[in-house]
């Protein structure tokens, strides 16, 4: 008996002889694969200060909005630049912000705590004007070249809201 | 007094004369020994050699010789039988004393050819005819696995991956939450799928009646419509033996504790051996020659190995045969099944993987966790009527019932008006007809109607009721035109209602070809349409309890067109080994494929017919069994490039390198061990929107798992007909992976199931 495939011709020896030495070859491969990959997932490595602090004032000046469109207004600190503010909702899970700010003063002070380690290059005064994905930015963090470095300590900065010339969105 | 000292008297003549007669026929005793050999000459140790009418019997020994002594003088009828070789009979005259001497030559039978499967085409043929690609789970791997539910059942067939409750044929499903399938579930040709979510229900099936379960891996809507889009599952259920059996399985076991601090530590049930426990049990007789039955059950508690997923359950199935008369049959399969499942939805993290997670989004705050009690009703009755020998048809019902009570955090059921209660009833009418030797002709009918009443079911109508009937037509011939071709076409013509009032209609042509270029090679190809209609959940489910989903109304019906081409080798080789070698090249193309997505505007999920894609591969698998079939090895490799043709870039949830590798052998009468391995590559793409709300949801690692068993069995007729005990280890490597995503995979567990047939 004999089988083809194509122009090879195989007889029931070869065949045997193919099965002979692929057999162990094939189960050693197996388990040295199986012994070589790793023990799958692990919890992720926990620095022993995981978090830090921001601690910050912001001043305002400019013409309020009216009170129907002040929805909320928060200090958030980002760790990439957005290119739309969508970006920073669908990425709701990891933001770190500050409690709501007060409306209609001249300065407040804010803090956000359990702030991940990192390098923040993009902290703003964040408004939503309408539903829950309506936001935009109205003062940017812009000394220290506008970063903030968390590495578990306490980190003290200041914010000035100009609501007549608000930064671009987004950002240039 | 008198009648009994007759009695007594008339017992000692009797055993008189029938001792005499014994005595008498010792003397006119003879022996039949001989050598049993193969067609090349070599002999066959195990061969089964029998005079049934004496009820006497032995089998060869290592040299393939066998002895039969005390045989009475006279025309005898011999049976010489071994599996994986064609069974012979021998007449023989033997004279008083005398020793007769028989050569006997046993050919080898092709194993795998000799399999019949119904679901390619709707009737029974033998799976070497089959022009598609098919693989089939006989009842002795459901066995030896312990398999207790069908996803267990489906983890080593090649180019099937189960991910949470999605089953994957060759990369069709992904993983949509649980809701939809891209694979039909049938339960002797009776489709089973929820009429609520459309998915299927992995536990609530008589797997202990099993005959076997069909697995088809292309497209199969031509003959079943909607919902096998990617393929087909048929569970066949037994037929009703001859001698009754009865079968009681026990089996428990416990989950291994997992091995980081970190994760025990935030649940206290993390840190103890978890059980899990249950009793199977199943009868089976025909009880006259008109009237069989079998029944089975099973009871289960599972305390899981997460927090808030414990599961307990009763399930009940039965099924009564009628032979109305030698051309008529009726039978009804019925079954219940009441659960009452804590479900985890998502975890709460890498850090913390074993307790549900939250989802707080603007106000509104999702559990990860849920409960309730589940109920379930099937009934399946079937009417065949063989009106000829070439005629013949079928008539099937079907009612499917689901209702799902939560339960809150009290363990109070909620009022009534949060109760979901679902019906699937329906019917087909089919007909096969055998033209001529050449052609037959399947056809027939199908209507099916569902209907969902639910709190989480309003859509922008606010109507709490829904209904999605659905009609259809099939036709298919099968031309064979000569020994070596076979060809196929149909179609499958699908009217549904989409909307309130709209109706939609789906046309689905199938053409399927095989050709023996050999005895053992074959090769086939095949095209084929499909659809599915999105499910009821995927259309009107609007809830946030548990995870932000929207309704979307408009939700259009997803299609699908494949091709397949594969070449299939089967037969013995050097009459030692059964080989079946396969390989197939395969490429679908879906269009208007649903998927969840997240919509900004709602801040919310929602199923959109998201896009276009392309599904292309190749499979190659090898099966090798001694031809006693105590030694079997399989193996397969699936390539899967599944493209999503709009973003170009892979497709969600789909894993480009599938590897399945068993192997079971019987080392002593007595012992059987077994192992299997599986991997499946890390998908390169992941919904990443329900990562932006489930911590580490994007985590989904390569899958390698391994299980291993060894099964201690005792056949000694005098005990009955079998008792074994079987020792499991799965997850033998403790590699933590994801089931599906944000939810943690099994870590390894250790199993023990008794088993007592009788």
């Amino acid at each position: 008996m004999t089988a083809s495939i194509g122009l090879i011709i195989l007889t029931e020896k070869d065949i045997v002889r193919i099965v002979r030495i692929i057999w162990p070859l094939f189960l050693a491969a197996v388990l040295i694969w199986l012994l070589s990959c790793e023990g799958g997932l692990e919890p992720p490595v926990i620095e022993d200060e995981p978090y830090g602090v921001i601690l910050g004032t912001v001043t305002y000046s400019g013409q309020w909005p009216p009170q129907d469109s002040l929805n909320d207004l928060r200090f958030v600190p980002l760790k990439s630049v957005p290119a739309a503010f969508t970006d920073i909702i669908m990425d709701f899970q990891n933001l770190s912000f500050s409690d709501r700010l007060a409306y209609y003063t001249d300065s407040d002070e804010f803090f956000v705590d359990e702030v991940e380690n990192g390098r923040y290059i993009y902290n703003v005064i964040a408004h939503r004007y309408g539903t829950a994905f309506e936001w935009r930015p109205v003062g940017v963090y812009s000394d220290n070249g506008g970063e903030i470095i968390v590495s578990g300590d306490t980190t003290t900065i200041h914010i000035h809201v100009d609501f007549d010339n608000l930064p671009p969105f987004p950002p240039e | 007094m008198r009648k009994k000292i007759a009695q007594i008297f008339l017992s000692v003549f009797l055993i008189f004369i029938y001792s005499a007669d014994y005595l008498a026929a010792q003397e006119q005793h003879g022996t039949i020994e001989g050598i049993i050999k193969n067609e090349s000459g070599e002999t066959l140790p195990g061969v089964h050699v029998s005079i049934t009418a004496l009820q006497s019997g032995a089998t060869t020994n290592s040299d393939g010789f066998f002895r039969l002594r005390n045989i009475t003088s006279g025309e005898h009828i011999l049976r010489f039988s071994m599996v994986g070789f064609q069974t012979i009979t021998e007449a023989i005259s033997l004279e008083p004393g005398e020793t007769a001497w028989l050569d006997i030559e046993l050919n080898p039978v092709t194993l795998q050819a000799g399999e019949l499967v119904v679901t390619a085409s709707r009737r029974s043929q033998l799976i070497g005819q089959v022009s598609v690609s098919m693989n089939i789970i006989s009842p002795e791997e459901l066995r030896s696995r312990n398999v207790t539910s069908l996803d267990q059942a489906l983890d080593y067939v090649p180019g099937v991956q189960v991910l949470g409750n999605s089953v994957n044929v060759r990369g069709s499903s992904g993983f949509a939450y649980g809701v939809g399938s891209r694979v039909l579930l049938l339960v002797d040709g009776v489709p089973l799928m929820g009429p609520d979510q459309g998915g299927m229900d992995f536990d609530g099936l008589p797997l202990m009646q099993t005959r076997q379960i069909e697995v088809l891996k292309s497209p199969g809507s031509a003959l079943y419509g909607g919902g096998a889009l990617g393929g087909v599952i048929n569970l066949i259920t037994r037929d009703f033996p001859d001698e009754p059996e009865t079968t009681i399985r026990l089996f428990g076991g416990a989950y291994e504790p997992v091995r980081f601090d970190v994760w025990r530590q935030s649940w206290e049930g993390a840190a103890d051996y978890r059980a899990n426990r249950g009793v199977q049990f199943g009868r089976s007789e025909q009880l006259t020659e008109r009237w069989g039955y079998w029944v089975s059950g099973k009871i289960q508690d599972d305390s899981g190995y997460l927090q808030n997923n414990r599961s307990k359950g009763l399930e009940l199935y039965s099924k009564v045969g009628w032979e109305i008369s030698g051309d008529k049959n009726l039978s009804l399969y019925s079954g219940i099944r009441r659960n009452r499942n804590q479900q985890f939805l998502y975890w709460n993290g890498l850090s913390d993987p074993l307790r549900p997670g939250e989802i707080l989004l603007t106000g509104d705050s999702a559990s990860g966790a849920n409960q309730g009690l589940s109920d379930r009703l099937t009934l399946l009755p079937v009417f065949t009527h063989n009106i000829s020998p070439d005629i013949q048809y079928a008539l099937k019902g079907r009612v499917f019932g689901v209702a799902f009570r939560p339960i809150d955090r009290e363990g109070n059921i909620r009022p009534s008006d949060r109760h979901n209660v679902g019906f699937r009833y329906g019917g087909e009418a089919q007909v096969n007809y055998r033209v001529s030797d050449e052609l037959i002709l399947t056809g027939g009918a199908t209507f099916d109607e569902n209907y969902v009443r639910s709190d989480v079911f309003v859509g922008e109508d606010s109507l709490m009721v829904r209904n999605q009937p659905e009609g259809s037509l099939f036709v298919q011939g099968e031309y064979s035109w000569n020994n070596r071709l076979t060809t196929t076409a149909g179609f499958r013509y699908d009217a549904y209602r989409v909307h309130t009032l709209d109706t939609a209609t789906q046309f689905s042509p199938k053409f399927s070809a095989s050709y023996m270029i050999s005895d053992h090679l074959t090769a086939r190809t095949s095209f084929g349409k499909g659809f599915r209609v999105p499910s009821v959940a995927e259309r009107f489910f609007n809830n946030r309890d548990f995870f932000p989903l929207e309704s979307n109304l408009a939700l259009r019906p997803e299609t699908s067109t494949g091709y397949e081409a594969g070449l299939t080798w089967q037969g013995p080789v050097q009459n030692r080994f059964s080989l079946k070698a396969e390989f197939t090249g395969f490429w679908n193309n879906y269009r208007r494929l649903v998927e969840p997505a997240f919509q900004p505007q709602t801040s919310a999920f929602q199923f959109v017919n998201l896009t276009e894609a392309r599904i292309r591969g190749a499979e190659i698998s090898a099966a090798v069994s001694t031809i006693d079939q105590d030694h079997h090895l399989s193996t397969s490799y699936t390539l899967l490039d599944p493209r999503d043709m709009e973003e170009n870039r892979s497709l969600a949830y789909r894993s480009r390198h599938l590897v399945q590798v068993s192997g079971r052998s019987i080392l002593r009468p007595w012992m059987e061990a077994g192992a299997d391995f599986r991997y499946a590559s890390a998908p390169e793409q992941v919904d990443t929107d329900f990562s932006f709300f489930v911590n580490d949801a994007e985590v989904f690692p390569s899958v390698y798992v391994a299980d291993a068993r060894v099964r201690f069995q005792d056949t000694n007729p005098l005990r009955g007909k079998g008792m074994s005990v079987t020792l499991m280890v799965k997850n033998l490597f403790d590699y933590y992976y994801v089931e599906r995503p944000a939810i943690f995979a099994p870590p390894r567990s250790y199993h023990i199931v008794m088993e007592v047939i009788f």
